[in-house]
């Protein structure tokens, strides 16, 4: 599956981060009053905003990040190996040879089997990089990927 | 089925023993509060817990394969085919030797704990099972049926004798046993976990203090001036360093007593010891990476300390017999040839260190300095809480001195740091202090990773990473840092395109032996 390189994610990816992101702050959001009602020495009206404005900047921060990294993200398929690109302030190209791959799983959870979202782990023999995650790719692109990988994996050599 | 031989549970009493030393410790210096009953308890478990193993043990010697049923409320049953068998490593000390019994352990392809360890069985059953392990991989040696020396590696003939035909490539003098001893400073190490011991209980420390009061050697600790108490710090200290020094070398002689290091068709057949006489088979096929280290005792000393690291076999000591050394010791003029005679075909000769830009010395000087400061900072205050500093000029000149230290060392590491790269290897070395050569042959590759931190991107620059199947998590990787983005992503381009050119070979290769 020849690919033109330098494909993303999908934006459902993102948008699925930064909905999940979102819920979790909102739960930790909507208990600070609670606090401040049940334990009105330990925290007062002060600590409330403090904390309630750090949420904020944390949800902004979020924002800007994940937006950040989802255009950061690319992979690319050519002759000679897989490569990953990412990372927004610590950057990391991965390239995994096409002849090193043992094998591939396909990782879907329940909200990403809603948006069409899969998964790839790639195994190899390597130690600190014996798995390769790529994310945030449609299920075709994965099985398509899978096929691929397995095509040119006769060796696998160790 | 049968047993292990009779006295096999003294053997095995003695390796719960010391796979339970922590717990055990751990007791000792807790009964000093609690009860001694832990303790007892602990003590008394040992023997049962060794004779159960026996007991439950049963293996037996069948025409394909090892059977083995270990247990009774766990139990589980192995099927070992002799063709899996890649090494038979056996350990033999004066026990073994007076009994005419010996430990085996046979390792498999794939890694982590040995496949199985027979502990112990006598010499005619050792035999039997070399015999069976031989007879499955192929009749006779590769030598005489024309195979290549992948395809003997691959089939392993493992007839692990010292006085088997071999070539030998290493005998360790004595002397170089203690220069072994002298550069490893594994003392430390005992040091660290005595030190870590009696820190647990520290009434010791004021009994010992007390003690000496009592001689009416020194004053009650309570009572001594400031100097006194930096005196006796540097006293207990020499005391304590000359005590690890002859420790370390008696241990050096008695683990690498007459360290042999045998070619033999496809793998390294090494023996070491004094009392305890070990055997440990590298198959070259799974050698992965070789790496020559110099501390500043080997730089002084003259040599280097030359180890490898193979996919499969075991990882760690708690698993089982290990042996990562090509040369324990080695005098630096002899490491190259040693390479050479063990790996041909891999351009030793041709190992042209490229540099590093020069000016990667200033980022690396940074980081240390800041890194100093905040030691020397944290180091100065508890020692000012600790009442053992008056003033602050000492610690103004620790603050100042690494300046032109640091300074030194930084324009001295980036000017001996390097990399190279030929069609079948690629290479790597730093440090000053340490120095590290990392060789990893073109064929051993996995994945690659470019790293760019926002520092390097501030000056242009990339870290290189190379992965390799079965390697210490806990040692740096093949690591190429300050190198010209440019310059890294064409040493990966390169590693690449020399990988996809050994597809088609491999695969040829492949073929012909399926039809053999």
């Amino acid at each position: 599956m020849p690919t033109a390189c330098w494909l993303g994610q999908q934006a459902s990816h993102l948008r699925l981060r930064r909905w999940i992101g979102g819920a979790v702050l909102g739960i930790l959001a909507s208990l600070q009053p609670l606090l401040f009602l049940w334990l009105p020495d330990v925290y007062p009206l002060s600590r409330l905003f403090a904390v309630l404005a750090l949420m904020l900047l944390v949800a902004l921060a979020g924002f800007w990040y994940t937006g950040a990294a989802f255009r950061r993200y690319g992979f690319c398929l050519d002759d000679t190996a897989l490569r990953i690109r990412q990372g927004v302030c610590w950057r990391k190209e991965t390239a995994v040879p096409l002849n090193r791959v043992q094998h591939t799983d396909i990782i879907q959870g329940p909200l990403q089997r809603h948006y069409g979202l899969a998964r790839l782990v790639i195994h190899t023999a390597g130690t600190r990089h014996a798995l390769v995650n790529l994310e945030g790719i449609t299920r075709q692109q994965a099985l398509a990927l899978r096929q691929a990988l397995a095509f040119d994996a006769d060796n696998g050599a160790v | 089925m049968r047993r292990l031989h009779p006295v096999s549970p003294a053997f095995l009493l003695v390796k719960l023993a010391w796979q339970m030393v922590y717990p055990l410790l751990g007791a000792f210096a807790w009964s000093s509060f609690q009860s001694q009953w832990l303790l007892y308890g602990l003590l008394g478990l040992i023997p049962i817990g060794a004779l159960w193993q026996y007991v439950f043990f049963r293996f037996a010697l069948e025409d394909e394969q090892l059977l083995i049923a270990e247990g009774l409320l766990f139990r589980k049953n192995r099927k070992i085919p002799y063709a899996r068998v890649q090494n038979i490593n056996t350990i033999q000390n004066p026990a073994h030797r007076l009994l005419g019994v010996a430990t085996v352990q046979l390792e498999s392809a794939s890694g982590g704990k040995p496949e199985a360890v027979l502990r112990v069985v006598d010499l005619a059953t050792v035999e039997r099972l070399r015999q069976l392990v031989q007879a499955a991989h192929g009749v006779g040696t590769a030598a005489e049926n024309g195979m290549t020396s992948n395809q003997a590696a691959a089939s392993g003939s493992t007839m692990e004798d010292e006085h088997t035909a071999g070539r030998t490539v290493l005998v360790m003098p004595l002397i170089d046993v203690l220069r072994y001893g002298l550069a490893s400073q594994k003392g430390m190490l005992v040091f660290a976990l005595l030190s870590g011991f009696f820190s647990q209980n520290p009434r010791w420390y004021q009994q010992f203090g007390s003690w000496l009061a009592d001689m009416g050697w020194v004053p009650h600790w309570s009572e001594w001036s400031r100097a006194q108490l930096w005196l006796m710090g540097v006293g207990v200290a020499l005391m304590v360093l000359v005590l690890l020094q002859v420790f370390t070398m008696a241990w050096a002689i008695l683990r690498l007593y007459d360290f042999r290091l045998l070619h033999k068709p496809g793998r390294l057949f090494a023996s070491m010891g004094l009392l305890s006489r070990s055997t440990v088979t590298i198959p070259l096929a799974r050698v992965q990476l070789f790496r020559i280290m110099e501390n500043p005792i080997h730089q002084w000393l003259g040599g280097a300390t030359v180890t490898v690291e193979t996919a499969g076999g075991v990882n760690n000591e708690q698993q089982g017999l290990v042996m990562r050394w090509l040369a324990p010791y080695v005098s630096r003029g002899s490491v190259i040839p040693l390479l050479e005679t063990v790996e041909p075909g891999a351009d030793w000769q041709t190992l042209d260190w490229k540099p590093l830009p020069q000016r990667a010395w200033l980022r690396l000087f940074k980081r240390h300095l800041l890194a100093w400061w905040l030691s020397a900072g944290l180091l100065g205050y508890l020692l000012y809480r600790w009442q053992l500093l008056g003033s602050w000029w000492p610690l103004a000149i620790l603050f100042l001195i690494g300046i032109p230290v640091l300074a030194w060392h930084a324009r001295a590491w980036v000017r001996q740091a390097g990399y190279a790269v030929s069609a079948s290897r690629i290479s790597a070395c730093s440090g000053v202090l340490f120095r590290q050569q990392v060789h990893v042959k073109m064929d051993k590759v996995q994945v690659m990773t470019i790293h760019q931190s926002p520092f390097d991107r501030r000056h242009g620059m990339a870290s290189l990473r190379i992965d390799t199947a079965g390697s210490n998590p806990l040692m740096s990787p093949l690591q190429v840092r300050y190198l010209p983005v440019a310059e890294a992503v064409r040493i990966r381009d390169f590693v690449l395109a020399q990988l996809r050119r050994q597809t088609s070979t491999d695969c040829k290769n492949a073929l012909q032996s399926r039809h053999d």
